[in-house]
C-alpha cells in the first residue's frame, strides 16, 4: 500500500516537471543550438548561404582587440557596479533601519525607480546629463561639470554607472533593510553588556545576518555588469570612441549592424563561459563566509 | 485514487490551455477586426525606416487603397528598424515592400548583393527616373529598387540672426571661417556639431566637407581599390578631415556629449547660428520650431566652385519572397507616380527622382538652384561594410584634442581596411 | 555626552535620507515639469516649474498613439505570464526540491535549467525569432510563454533553494490523513512557498511589463499588439528632437505602474523581501 502510494507520488512530481522542461527545451535550447551551430559559420546574419569555418571565429576573437577592449570595459565596470551597489544599498539600509521620522515614506521613495523600465530610465537621464550637467557648471565653475559626462571618453562610464546605481540600488536597499529586521534585538543587547562596540556589533552579529542577502544582490550585480546592455544603448550606444563598447553592445553591433553574425554568435559563446565562471566563483566565495548557519 | 490524481492534473492542464487560448484569441480578434474589413484582399506590409516620413507615406497609403478595392496597404513602422529588417532577412521573412536607403548605403548594398530584392528591371515607373540618376540606381545593370526622393547635405542657417547681425552667406571656405570667427566676437556659437552620434560626424566629413568639394566619389574609390592611391595619399581626403578638426573649434564646446535630436531641438531654439546636417532633418526643425526662419548653403569649398553632395534618401524594394509580388509592384508604381512623388518632396523637403516633378524647398532654394545648375553630385557608390563601419566606430578619435588620433594614422587605417576588402568592392563596381 | 551624540548621529542619517531622497526624485521632478512645457519654455529654463499647464503634449501623445490599446496589450502579456510563471514554476521546483538528494534526473534538469540564467540573450536572439516565425508563434501567444520560460530559469533556482528548507514534516502528516500528492501539493505546500512564490511573481513582474528587446524581436509584425514600453520607444523615436513631447509620453507610460505602485506598495514591498529573508 505504502509503496504504491510512493510509486504513484514520483510520478506525479515527475509530470509536475514537464510543462516547463518541454517549454524550457523547445523555446530555449533549441535556439541556443541553432545559435551555437552559427558560431562555427561565416554566416552574415541576412546572407541565404553560408560555409562552416570550425573554430576561425573563436581564434579570431582571441586576437580581436576591439573584443578585448569590451572585456576590460565590462570587468572594471563589474566590480565597480557590485562593490558600489553593496556600499550604497548597505548605507541607505542601515539609515532607514533606524528610527527615524518618516522612514515608511523615505523606503517608498527609494524604491520608486525599480519600478521603471530601463529604457525610459536611460533615456531620461540622458536628457538630464545633457542639461543639468552644464548647468550645474556654470553655477559653481567647476571643470568637471562643464559639459555632459556622456560626451568624454573619460567620464562616460562613470556616467552610465550612476544610472545604473540610481535604479540598481532600489531592489537590495529593500532586501538589506528586511535582513536587517530579521537580526535578533537581543543579540544586540547580549553584545551590548559583553561592551562590544558598534563596529563589533556590525561585523559579527549583523553581517552574518545578512549574508544570504549580500549573495543574491553580489550574484545579480555581476551578472548584471557582464551582460549590461540597455542602459549603454540608450545613453551612449558605446561611445564616445568606443570608450563604453561592452561585450553586449559589441555582439549587438556585429550581429545587427555589421553582418558578422557568426563572429557574433562566438563572442556571446565566449561570454557565456566567462560568466558561468565567475558567477561560480563568486557564489562559492560569498558561501564559505556564510557563517552561523 | 488515481483517477482522481488524473482528474486534477487535467483541470490544471485545461485551465492552463484555457488561459492560454484566452489570450491568443484576443491576439487574433485584434488581427481579425482588420481582416474581416478587407475580407478576400490581398494584404500588403510596408516597412518604412525613415521616421520622419511615416506620416507622409500614410498619406500615399490612404489615397491608393482608395483607389481600388483589391489590395490592402499597411504600414509597419518600428522601434530600432535595422535590427528588426535583420532578424527578418536572417528568418526569411522580409516585410512585402520595404523602404530603404540609397546606394551609398552599405546596408542596402548587403540586402541587394545577397537577393533579397526583387528583380524590378522593366517597371514602368524606371522609365519617369531623371536620366541623370538612371544607371546610378542599378545594380550589375539591373534595377533592385525604385527612387522616389534624393538628399543632400548643407549648412542651415538661422536666418534672422544672419539679418539681425548683418552676416552674409559665405562664398568660400575662407569666408566662412572669417565669419564664424566674427560670430564669435558678437558672443554667438557659429555650430552646434553632434558628435555624439559618431554617422553624424561621418557626414559632416564625407558628404559636407568633401562631397561639396569633390563631387561624386566613385573615382577616388575605384582608384584605391586600384592600389593607385590611398586615402592618406589622396589630397583631398587630408583637407577635407582637417578642416572637419578646424571648425570643431566655432562649435558649442564639448562637440562629443551632444546628440542629433537635442543638437535639432537647440538649433531650433535658437541656441547657435548654423547648423550642419543633411535636409532630412529639416521637418524635424520645423516641427520644434515652427515660426523660425531657416536658410541653408551648401558647404563652400576653397575656390568657391562649391557642389552639392546628393543621395537617393528614399528607395522603394520588394522583397524577393513576396507572395504578391504583381500587388506589390502596383503599389510601388502608385507611390512613384508623379503625382504621390510631388506629394512626397513637397511633405518631405526632398529633391524628386522622377520626372515633372518640382522640388519645392523654399528654406533651401540656394542648393535647390545649384542642382539644378548642374552642380549636383549623386552619390551613388558604397564603401565596402568593413570600411564604413570601421570609419563610423573610430572617426570620433580625430576630433578629440587628446588621447585621439591624427589624421594621417586615421586615414592609413581605412586603407589598410579597403586593401582586405578590396575584393568584395571590385566584384561590385569593376568592370 | 551619550545624547549629543545621538543626536549627532540622528542628523547624519536624515541628511542621508534626505539626499538620497532628492537624487532619486530629481529624474521623476523633470519628467512631470518637463512634460508641461513647451521647448521654447525649457530652452529658457530646463528646471523651473512650468508657467501654466500646458496640455499640447499629452493630447498629441494620445492623439497619435493608442494608448490605452498598448496599455491593454502590456496588461494581457503581464498578468497571463505571471499566472503561468506561478502555476507551472512552482510545480516544477516543488518536484526538483522533494527528489534532487534521491533521483538522478531532478538533479540534473535542476542544473540543465538553472544553466539558462548565464546564456546571454543575443545567443539566441536571431533563431529565436527564426523559429518562433516557423511555428506561427510571432504573436502575444508566443510572447507569453518565452516570458515564462525566462522567467523559470531564476524562478526554479530561488524556489527549490527556498523549498529545500520547508520542513516536509506538514505534507507527510497530509498523506497520513489521506490526501493525494495533487490535494497535499495545493492545500499544505502552496501556502507554505507564499513568501518565495510571491518575491518571484513581484520580480517578473517588473520584469515582463518593461521588457523591451523580447517584445520588439516577436511582435513587430504586428503594432496592433505592441506593448507599452514598445509604443514608448518607437514614440521617442518619432518624435526625439522634441523632448518635452517624448517626456509627456514616458510620464503617460509612467502613471499606470506609479498607480500600481501606490496601491499595492506594501504587498510588493513584502512579497519582495518575504522570500530573500530567512526568518
Amino acid at each position: 500500500m505504502k509503496k504504491t502510494k510512493l510509486v504513484q507520488r514520483n510520478q506525479v512530481l515527475f509530470l509536475f516537471t514537464l510543462p516547463i522542461l518541454i517549454m524550457y527545451c523547445v523555446f530555449f535550447i533549441v535556439p541556443l543550438l541553432m545559435g551555437m551551430k552559427n558560431s562555427f559559420t561565416d554566416w552574415s546574419g541576412t546572407s541565404a548561404d553560408y560555409n562552416f569555418i570550425g573554430i576561425q571565429n573563436y581564434i579570431k576573437i582571441f586576437q580581436d582587440e576591439r573584443f578585448r577592449n569590451a572585456l576590460v570595459f565590462n570587468f572594471k565596470y563589474t566590480f565597480l557596479l557590485t562593490v558600489a551597489t553593496v556600499v550604497i544599498s548597505l548605507i541607505v539600509a542601515i539609515v532607514l533601519n533606524q528610527k527615524i521620522k518618516a522612514r515608511g515614506f523615505f523606503r517608498s521613495i527609494y524604491f520608486l525607480p525599480a519600478i521603471l523600465s530601463l529604457v525610459t530610465v536611460g533615456l531620461i537621464w540622458n536628457e538630464l546629463f545633457y542639461r543639468m550637467i552644464p548647468a550645474i557648471g556654470e553655477a559653481t565653475g567647476w571643470g568637471l561639470f562643464q559639459s555632459s559626462w556622456l560626451g568624454s571618453p573619460k567620464l562616460a562610464m562613470y556616467a552610465i554607472l550612476i544610472v545604473n546605481l540610481w535604479q540598481g540600488c532600489a531592489t537590495p536597499i529593500v532586501l538589506l533593510i528586511a535582513g536587517l529586521q530579521s537580526v535578533p534585538v537581543d543579540l544586540y543587547e547580549a553584545a551590548s553588556i559583553d561592551g562590544a562596540s558598534a563596529w563589533e556589533k556590525f561585523k559579527s552579529i549583523t553581517i552574518p545576518y545578512l549574508i544570504p542577502v549580500l549573495n543574491m544582490v553580489i550574484v545579480t550585480c555581476v551578472k548584471g555588469g557582464l551582460t549590461t546592455f540597455d542602459y549603454i544603448k540608450a545613453m551612449t550606444d558605446g561611445g564616445p570612441m568606443q570608450s563604453t563598447e561592452s561585450v553586449g553592445i559589441l555582439i549587438y553591433n556585429h550581429a545587427m549592424q555589421e553582418g558578422k553574425f557568426g563572429y557574433s554568435v562566438a563572442e556571446s559563446m565566449i561570454l557565456f563561459v566567462i560568466i558561468a565562471l565567475v558567477s561560480v566563483v563568486t557564489m562559492r566565495m560569498s558561501n564559505s563566509k556564510k557563517v552561523g548557519d | 485514487m488515481k483517477a482522481k490524481k488524473v482528474t486534477a492534473l487535467l483541470i490544471s492542464a485545461v485551465l492552463a490551455t484555457g488561459l492560454l487560448a484566452g489570450c491568443g484569441s484576443s491576439g487574433d480578434s485584434n488581427g481579425g477586426e482588420s481582416a474581416a474589413g478587407n475580407s478576400g484582399k490581398i494584404e500588403l506590409e510596408f516597412f518604412t525606416q525613415k521616421r520622419e516620413a511615416a506620416d507622409t507615406f500614410d498619406k500615399i497609403i490612404a489615397e491608393f487603397n482608395a483607389s481600388q478595392d483589391e489590395i490592402v496597404v499597411t504600414q509597419n513602422i518600428v522601434p530600432d528598424s535595422t535590427s528588426v529588417l535583420m532578424s527578418r532577412a536572417a528568418t526569411g521573412d522580409l516585410p512585402d515592400i520595404i523602404q530603404v536607403g540609397g546606394m551609398q548605403d552599405s546596408n542596402t548594398m548587403q540586402f541587394m548583393k545577397e537577393g533579397h530584392f526583387l528583380d524590378l528591371t522593366g517597371m514602368d515607373c524606371l522609365n519617369q527616373v531623371v536620366d541623370n540618376y538612371k544607371e546610378a540606381i542599378k545594380f550589375k545593370g539591373k534595377n533592385y529598387v525604385v527612387p522616389i526622393s534624393a538628399n543632400f547635405s548643407g549648412v542651415y542657417y538661422n536666418k534672422d540672426k544672419f539679418e539681425e547681425k548683418g552676416y552674409t552667406v559665405p562664398k568660400t571656405y575662407d569666408e566662412l571661417i572669417a565669419l564664424a570667427q566674427k560670430m564669435q566676437v558678437d558672443g554667438e556659437t557659429p555650430f552646434l556639431f553632434p558628435d555624439k552620434d559618431s554617422w553624424t560626424l561621418v557626414q559632416c566629413w564625407e558628404d559636407n566637407i568633401d562631397g561639396s568639394a569633390r563631387g561624386d566619389r566613385k573615382q577616388v574609390y575605384m582608384d584605391i581599390a586600384n592600389g593607385t592611391t590611398t586615402f592618406q595619399d589622396d589630397a583631398l581626403f587630408a583637407e577635407t578631415l582637417q578642416k572637419v578638426i578646424e571648425i570643431r573649434q566655432y562649435g558649442q564646446g564639448d562637440t562629443l556629449a551632444l546628440g542629433y535630436d537635442q543638437a535639432i531641438s537647440d538649433f531650433a531654439t535658437g541656441k547657435s547660428c548654423m547648423f550642419m546636417q543633411g535636409i532630412w532633418a529639416l521637418p524635424s526643425i520645423k516641427k520644434a520650431n515652427p515660426e523660425m526662419n531657416i536658410g541653408m548653403f551648401s558647404f563652400p569649398s576653397n575656390s568657391g566652385d562649391t557642389k552639392v553632395s546628393m543621395g537617393i534618401d528614399v528607395n522603394l524594394a520588394i522583397s524577393a519572397k513576396c507572395a504578391n509580388a504583381d500587388a506589390a509592384k502596383k503599389f510601388v508604381e502608385f507611390a512613384a507616380s508623379k503625382e504621390m512623388v510631388q506629394l512626397y518632396v513637397d511633405n518631405d523637403y526632398s529633391l524628386p527622382c522622377m520626372k515633372d516633378v518640382t522640388a519645392n524647398i523654399p528654406d533651401a532654394q540656394e542648393i535647390v538652384d545649384l542642382v539644378e545648375g548642374g552642380k549636383g553630385a549623386l552619390q551613388a557608390t558604397a564603401l565596402p561594410k568593413a570600411v564604413s563601419d570601421e570609419r563610423q566606430n573610430t572617426i570620433q578619435k580625430v576630433i578629440v584634442p587628446e588621447g585621439g588620433e591624427d589624421v594621417n594614422s586615421f586615414l592609413t587605417k581605412l586603407s589598410e581596411v579597403f586593401a582586405e576588402n578590396k575584393d568584395e568592392f571590385l566584384e561590385l563596381y569593376g568592370e | 555626552m551619550a545624547k549629543s551624540k545621538h543626536i549627532a548621529s540622528r542628523t547624519v542619517s536624515y541628511l542621508i535620507a534626505a539626499a538620497g531622497a532628492l537624487i532619486i526624485l530629481l529624474p521623476f521632478y523633470v519628467t512631470l515639469i518637463t512634460a508641461f512645457k513647451t521647448p521654447q519654455e525649457s530652452a529658457q529654463n530646463f528646471f523651473s516649474f512650468p508657467k501654466s499647464l500646458y496640455l499640447e503634449n499629452f493630447k498629441t501623445v494620445f492623439a497619435k498613439a493608442g494608448y490605452f490599446k498598448y496599455f491593454m496589450n502590456s496588461v494581457v502579456v503581464t498578468v497571463s505570464s505571471l499566472i503561468l510563471i506561478y502555476i507551472l514554476v512552482t510545480m516544477i521546483s516543488y518536484a526538483i526540491a522533494r527528489n534532487m538528494k534521491r533521483h538522478v534526473y531532478y538533479k540534473f534538469i535542476f542544473g540543465f535549467i538553472v544553466l539558462g540564467m548565464f546564456v546571454p540573450f543575443q545567443v539566441i536572439m536571431v533563431p529565436l525569432v527564426q523559429f518562433m516565425g516557423g511555428l506561427g508563434m510571432s504573436n502575444k501567444f508566443g510572447l507569453i510563454l518565452l516570458h515564462v520560460t525566462y522567467a523559470a530559469m531564476q524562478g526554479v533556482f530561488l524556489l527549490v533553494n527556498y523549498i529545500q528548507n520547508v520542513p516536509v514534516d506538514l505534507e507527510e502528516a497530509a498523506y497520513i490523513d489521506g490526501c493525494t500528492t495533487i490535494q497535499a501539493y495545493v492545500k499544505v505546500v502552496l501556502p507554505l512557498l507564499k513568501p518565495m512564490t510571491s518575491t518571484v511573481i513581484v520580480l517578473n513582474a517588473l520584469w515582463v511589463w518593461n521588457d523591451f528587446q523580447m517584445p520588439l524581436m516577436i511582435l513587430n509584425k504586428l503594432p496592433d499588439t505592441w506593448t507599452l514600453p514598445l509604443f514608448q520607444y518607437n514614440f521617442k523615436s518619432q518624435y526625439s528632437f522634441d523632448y518635452n513631447m517624448a517626456f509627456a509620453s514616458y510620464l503617460i507610460a509612467m502613471v499606470p505602474v506609479l498607480i500600481a505602485y501606490i496601491l499595492a506598495q506594501k504587498n510588493i514591498v513584502k512579497g519582495l523581501t518575504a522570500g530573500a529573508v530567512k526568518s
